[in-house]
């Protein structure tokens, strides 16, 4: 029982923490922010030589959207530095404790 | 964990590490983001034909470097200030400078004026053929009055004029004296008037198919392009008779068809059909002409059957209703007459010219036939 509430509660959370990331354009704000940092650290020429691997072993005519994520996310996810990822955790924890009302 | 703890209150403290337990999910969903607009881009990319693009062996790049250097261009080639070009000619085959490649190309192919009139020697000299001048005409072999007297002043004043041309103005002196029309002063020779001899003369040099327009001789070269050899061909036949062997030895080329006046009215269209170059004239040695005249004259006394001597009669009167000179006109369109058969037996060549001509409407040609 209380695992559920728990889980629905959850959700809630999620949704209105979305929700106020959207609304207050902090999500395009932070997405940017974590985009110009990747690009200055080398993380998506990295990942785009891994794509060039994907690509010449699936072919060039045959690749699809889905089978590219599917191969880059794992590898793209471990690949982002230390160094941004608390940057970027810094940011949005200090957002969302501007949003302590909720 | 201490850093869930912003707040001061215990409420207010879970829930936001409550809210603060969910930064990495916020994260990582960024990421996720982030990692999915790349692989648009890849996918885009790989679809256009544009991924591969950039990625260069270094190679290549060594191969391509460019070059920063002082008298160098950025290819690493020496900067020069005009490049010399080099075109090739399609007539000779060398390779000429491209400013010196028109020049060239006017003497080498025989166009222009100054070239053609150097060819057309050239060519003439070696075809025995000695007559100069005549290639000015190369554009008014038509029927203009002005251009013939504009060219004929040109040459009044041409050092060629000391030039002992006796040939050349042979060919013009008759056509002044001539009666046959008004505008005969011009580049219209009178052949109607003249004798055989002097028809000779003027054939030799000039190319004299009869326009059937003007009803007059061309009066250019014996290569001029309007006409085929054919055509010359026939018109020395028809004006020479027999004679005209003697100038076919010269590789001339007579043209019968082509001429209104005549009973031998050619039709445009045969005029077009005719084949151009596969001739008598072309093919007869000059051996069998000459044993053709030597057999002339036995050939008239034993040869000629009752059949023969007819239709040479009928040539006679057909030429002298033409208005020729009869005498010798008769003498030469009788031995014409009498000479097929010994052509035929001289060459094959010859009979299946004949058989070609039967073809051609040609009453004279037919009368040959008969033989």
């Amino acid at each position: 029982m209380a695992d559920q509430e728990r889980r629905i509660k959850d959700a809630q959370m999620r949704a209105t923490i979305n929700q106020k990331l959207v609304e207050t354009g902090e999500r395009e704000r932070l997405k940017e922010v974590l985009r110009t940092k990747l690009i200055e650290c080398g993380w998506r020429d990295q990942l785009k030589a891994h794509c060039k691997d994907v690509v010449k072993q699936k072919g060039l005519e045959h690749i699809t959207v889905d089978e590219l994520v599917a191969e880059i996310t794992p590898k793209g996810r471990a690949l982002v530095p230390d160094s941004v990822k608390k940057e970027l955790l810094q940011r949005i924890r200090h957002f969302l404790a501007q949003q302590s009302n909720i | 964990m201490s850093e869930y703890s912003f707040d001061g209150s215990e409420d207010q403290e879970s829930e936001d590490c409550q809210l603060v337990n969910y930064a990495p999910d916020v994260l990582s969903e960024l990421v996720d983001d982030v990692i999915l607009g790349l692989c648009f881009d890849v996918h885009r990319s790989c679809k256009m034909g544009t991924f591969f693009v950039d990625d260069v062996d270094p190679a290549e790049l060594k191969e391509f470097e460019i070059v920063d250097q002082v008298g160098l261009d950025i290819f690493g080639q020496p900067v020069s200030s005009k490049k010399q070009y080099e075109c090739e000619c399609p007539n000779c085959g060398r390779t000429i400078s491209a400013n010196r490649f028109a020049p060239h190309l006017e003497k080498c192919m025989g166009m222009g004026r100054n070239s053609s009139r150097i060819a057309s020697k050239r060519l003439q000299n070696t075809g025995k053929c000695e007559s100069e001048g005549d290639d000015d005409d190369d554009n008014d072999w038509t029927y203009g009055e002005k251009k013939k007297k504009k060219k004929s002043d040109k040459k009044a004043n041409s050092p060629r004029q000391s030039k002992p041309s006796k040939s050349s103005k042979n060919g013009d002196i008759p056509s002044v004296s001539s009666v046959g029309s008004d505008k005969s002063s011009g580049g219209y020779v009178n052949y109607e008037a003249m004798s055989i001899e002097e028809r000779k003369a003027v054939l030799k040099q000039i190319c004299g198919v009869i326009s059937e327009h003007t009803k007059r001789m061309c009066t250019r070269s014996h290569r001029c392009p309007q006409h085929s050899d054919e055509q010359r061909r026939q018109v020395r036949l028809y004006l020479l008779g027999n004679a005209a062997s003697s100038l076919l030895d010269d590789d001339v080329h007579v043209d019968i068809d082509g001429y209104e006046d005549s009973p031998v009215v050619s039709t445009p269209a045969h005029h077009q059909n005719l084949p151009k170059r596969d001739h008598l004239g072309r093919f007869m040695s000059a051996q069998q002409v000459a044993a053709m005249a030597a057999g002339l004259p036995w050939d008239t006394a034993s040869n000629s059957s009752p059949g023969s001597s007819v239709s040479s009669m009928r040539v006679v009167q057909q030429w002298e209703t033409m208005g020729m000179t009869t005498g010798p006109a008769s003498n030469s369109s009788a031995s014409a007459s009498t000479s097929a058969p010994s052509k035929k037996k001289k060459s094959k060549k010859k009979e299946g010219h004949t058989h070609k001509k039967s073809k051609s409407k040609n009453p004279i040609l037919q009368q040959y036939d008969l033989h």
